[in-house]
């Protein structure tokens, strides 16, 4: 019984998530906005290598 | 932190506003490295056993359990542990923007994993310290580290993401969260719960374990690095944010729904059983998801000729299709009752984590490292280490999965066990070929990180970009954060929590329910008084454990029609009460060990346990001589212990059955499984079992002599020789000694009943997995052994005072007509000889008579009779011989 009250109210809870992510695109806008900032956080990252910006110079010097 | 040297002494300087501790990324790198390299040796030493069983001698230390124990437990927590936790060490700072809790703390955490817990671990194991229980081989002492160093782990991690909101976490932040939580709450329950209850709940247990170290330690991070690393790569965003979140919460959700699929068609109540087929089914979905959103990522980018950690996470998300679609294939019954137990497991856990996982975490190595200034980086030498580990995974597994349908192939169909070994041979020879450019790929991954110029690696990432990858630079901040962030922020709380609730269901559902069904079973059907083990058998059931004898032999028959035919009944859940741990196997090179009691004579199996192939040729068992003072016939105490606890198994059942069985058959009437095992036919249907029966083949009319002969080559030389004269290599250490095959003339009908029931009491076996037409072949090599000697006449006088000397002294045990049945024979051990089915040569007779057979109840009998009498008595017992010689 309890086994089924969690696995049936788990099933509502993903139906209600799917079917507000369908109905409303400020929603998925929301869930698809930590990939943009992962793409922001990993080239802010990479660009200390980029613009040479590091201790040892250009890149692929074997200092 | 200190500067960092370079290779040629220069110090280096590094920037000092990175919030990524590289020294940390470089050291767990490294170690992975070396560890895995170790860990690939444990893995070539094992396979090379399988067509060369002695390579390592009869050290202990490098016995093929001990060093099984090692390679699993070095490549899960040695490798890949390093390498997640490298990752780790770059990807968490990047994520979260903020460095990871402590760089201090960091340094203990390298040391405990590394010098506490895999150094100690694999020492312990090889020592002879472990405990049977899959993907936890390493002791309970060692446990406790672990625990340590996972908490240790999750104040590193974790902290850092907290300053963000959850509707902001990118889904490898998730996975990394996920992980690290959902391995603290399983570990324990997989490595402590199993040494605490016995049998089927045991297996139960260990069941979720098997799962949950793949599905919440291994896959979560891979697929941390693999969401990571493809749309940095690349440059482009994840092709969905919404389904990596599905895939995330859904995997969270099954994974631990999965477990006891490792045991289908086993005691395990059947409600439990298929709850986890289901959840293995609907995780494929979840998995086809996952991976379709991983390659739309990395769609267009040329990934093969591109950047390497790319093309290893790439490659890593194919091995995850292949082995997640083939996991929900092989745990439904159909296909589970044909490869479980086979080399086709063995091949899709190659896949999981030489392929799936190993790759990830060499993505996520190589990404890391490209941006460490101060590291050397040679790109070629990655590039041939890509190509070298993806033939010899590929290999590997296809290998494997085709050894698996041939032993599942003559598993099914009744052929002798043998069969399926010896045919598995050549592809187990394969598998240690494929080892040939996996460990060429491992070196080749060590060299490229340590050679080459310093910052080759950002370079190599840059130059990819220009053959049409972009460098992570492309930034579209177009993302709005005046969405609802509430709604999502709630939604991941609930789903957090529910994934938690989801953890403690399968617990619960896989585990406690079904060992309370489980507790009344045995309560129900346990005879009211079983034997416990005495001290001698449980020092051999730790013998046992210690050698990992489990990972070839199960101890657990199946509801399976094909089970019941080779093994005999199921097992019981009451037949496991005092294992605790359970030793159920998942494998099975061996046969299955469950009726093992009384199967084989004490002789027989200690020539066995010393040199296998003795008395089973084309064996792969690995000598255990190391238990025995030089010789086969002179075991020292652990061989002893040993052997009385193989003589246990099956014990229990044998002695209650069928009174038992009946009784049980009348509370459990409307419960299908327990009807099948407690209706089985046969208790035992082991095929050494030597109990008299009535079907024996019939003899074929014709022969043929170049199929007998190599029968007995397989079956019978390695006791009674090649030329049948009783000197094979087993021969000195049974008692009685084979017989001499040569000396004695025999009739068909007399071999093939021989072949067919054995002899009680000798270490001759019942063979009755051998067909009448082998069974003819087979007795006519044996018949063409006969030395042929001249016939010696002999007088009447002879033969009269022959049967003089032979009604007065044998008739006994020989019985009146010479056929064994005298009045004393049903009190004898050994039956006595049947002389109307075999004419014993005079020689050999005389032999006899002078000298007695060690071993049975025939004694010398030169102290009561003269040799004129020995010698009319020879004559006279080859009258009964019922054909013409």
């Amino acid at each position: 019984m309890i086994v089924n009250v969690i696995v049936l109210s788990a099933l509502v809870l993903a139906g209600i998530y799917v079917a507000i992510w369908a109905t409303r695109k400020e929603f998925r806008d929301r869930v698809e906005a930590p990939k943009q900032e992962f793409q922001h956080q990993v080239s802010s990252f990479d660009a200390r290598f980029v613009d040479g910006n590091t201790s040892l110079g250009r890149e692929g010097e074997n200092k | 932190m200190s500067q960092p040297v370079s290779s040629t002494g220069e110090q280096v300087a590094v920037t000092t506003d990175s919030p990524v501790d590289s020294q940390l990324v470089f050291a767990h790198s490294i170690a992975a490295l070396l560890t895995v390299l170790i860990a690939v040796v444990f893995g070539i030493l094992i396979s090379l056993q399988f067509f060369l069983p002695d390579v390592t001698g009869s050290w202990l230390s490098m016995a093929w359990g001990r060093m099984r124990y090692a390679h699993t437990q070095g490549i899960m927590i040695g490798w890949l542990g390093n390498a997640f936790l490298a990752y780790l060490y770059h990807a968490v700072p990047v994520l979260a923007g903020r460095p990871v809790t402590s760089a201090r703390l960091g340094r203990w955490l390298f040391g405990l994993w590394n010098f506490i817990v895999v150094l100690p671990g694999w020492i312990l194991v090889l020592a002879g310290i472990s405990q049977p229980i899959e993907w936890a081989e390493f002791p309970p002492v060692v446990d406790i580290f672990v625990i340590i160093a996972l908490v240790m782990a999750a104040i590193q991690f974790i902290p850092p993401f907290f300053a963000k909101g959850l509707e902001e976490l990118y889904v490898s932040s998730w996975y990394i969260i996920g992980a690290l939580v959902f391995t603290l709450l399983a570990y324990p329950m997989g490595n402590i719960v199993p040494e605490l209850v016995p049998g089927a709940e045991s297996a139960a247990f260990t069941g979720l374990w098997i799962h949950d170290a793949v599905g919440l330690f291994v896959t979560p991070l891979a697929l941390a690095i693999l969401y990571f690393v493809i749309p940095a790569a690349t440059g482009r965003p994840v092709f969905s944010h919404f389904l990596s979140m599905l895939g995330f919460w859904g995997l969270f959700f099954l994974y631990p729904l999965n477990g006891t699929h490792h045991y289908v068609f086993s005691v395990i109540p059947m409600s439990a059983q298929l709850g986890a087929i289901a959840a293995s089914a609907l995780l494929g979905v979840i998995v086809i998801i996952v991976v379709t959103n991983l390659l739309l990522s990395a769609r267009g980018a040329r990934w093969l000729l591109g950047d390497t950690a790319l093309r290893f996470a790439v490659m890593s998300t194919i091995f995850y299709l292949i082995v997640s679609v083939q996991g929900a294939l092989q745990a439904q019954m159909s296909l589970n009752r044909v490869v479980h137990f086979s080399d086709w497991v063995i091949g899709h856990s190659h896949l999981a984590m030489l392929g799936f996982a190993t790759f990830a975490g060499i993505a996520g190595i190589i990404h890391a490292w490209q941006r460490i200034e101060w590291v050397r980086y040679n790109a070629a030498a990655l590039n041939w280490s890509f190509w070298m580990l993806t033939a010899g995974v590929s290999i590997m597994f296809i290998d494997l999965t085709l050894a698996g349908l041939v032993e599942s192939r003559l598993w099914l169909s009744g052929a002798p066990w043998m069969e399926s070994v010896v045919q598995a041979k050549p592809y187990w020879l394969g598998r240690t070929l494929s080892a040939i450019p996996v460990t060429a790929g491992f070196l080749l991954l060590f060299y490229g990180l340590l050679t080459g110029p310093k910052g080759a690696g950002i370079k190599a990432a840059r130059e990819s970009a220009n053959k049409g990858i972009a460098m992570s630079q492309a930034s579209d901040n177009s993302y709005t954060t005046k969405a609802p962030a509430f709604a999502l922020r709630m939604t991941y709380r609930v789903s957090a929590t529910a994934a938690v609730v989801f953890f403690c269901l399968s617990v619960f559902m896989l585990g406690v329910l079904p060992g309370r069904a489980l507790d009344n079973q045995i309560s129900a059907m346990s005879p009211d008084h079983v034997f416990g083990l005495t001290e001698s058998e449980l020092r051999g059931r730790a013998i046992y454990a210690r050698e990992g004898c489990a990972y070839c032999h199960t101890q657990q028959i199946r509801y399976t029609d094909a089970d019941i035919s080779r093994f005999g009944a199921p097992t019981l859940a009451w037949e496991g009460q005092f294992d605790t741990p359970h030793m159920w196997g998942t494998r099975r090179v061996g046969p299955d060990l469950s009726r093992s009691s009384g199967t084989r004579s004490e002789d027989w199996q200690y020539a066995h346990l010393f040199a296998p192939r003795s008395v089973v040729p084309w064996s792969v068992m690995p000598s255990y001589a190391a238990f025995f003072d030089g010789a086969a016939n002179r075991p020292r105490q652990e061989a002893r212990d040993l052997l009385a606890y193989l003589e246990t198994l099956g014990r229990a059942r044998e002695l209650a059955w069928p009174e038992g069985d009946a009784k049980s058959l009348s509370l459990y009437t409307d419960d299908k499984w327990a009807q099948m095992s407690l209706s089985a036919q046969v208790l035992n249907a082991h095929k050494g079992k030597a109990e008299a029966r009535t079907d024996l083949p019939a003899i074929t009319a014709t022969e043929n002599l170049d199929t007998g002969m190599a029968l007995w080559q397989h079956y019978c030389a390695g006791c009674h020789g090649a030329d049948g004269s009783g000197n094979g290599p087993a021969a000195a250490w049974l008692e009685p000694l084979p017989a001499d095959l040569s000396q004695n003339t025999y009739s068909m009908e007399h071999l093939v009943n021989i072949l067919w029931q054995g002899i009680p009491g000798t270490a001759m076996p019942a063979w009755r997995e051998l067909s009448g037409p082998q069974l003819t072949d087979l007795a006519a090599v044996v018949r063409g052994f006969k030395v042929p000697e001249p016939e010696v006449a002999f007088t009447q006088a002879q033969l009269t005072l022959g049967e003089t000397v032979y009604n007065a002294n044998c008739v006994q045990c020989h019985g009146m007509n010479g056929d064994g049945q005298g009045f004393a024979a049903g009190e004898l051990i050994v039956a006595p000889s049947d002389f109307t089915g075999q004419r014993p040569g005079i020689g050999a007779s005389i032999s006899v008579l002078q000298n007695g057979v060690a071993g049975t109840s025939m004694a010398p009998w030169t102290d009561r009779l003269t040799g004129n009498e020995i010698l009319a008595v020879t004559h006279y017992l080859r009258q009964f011989f019922g054909e013409s010689p």
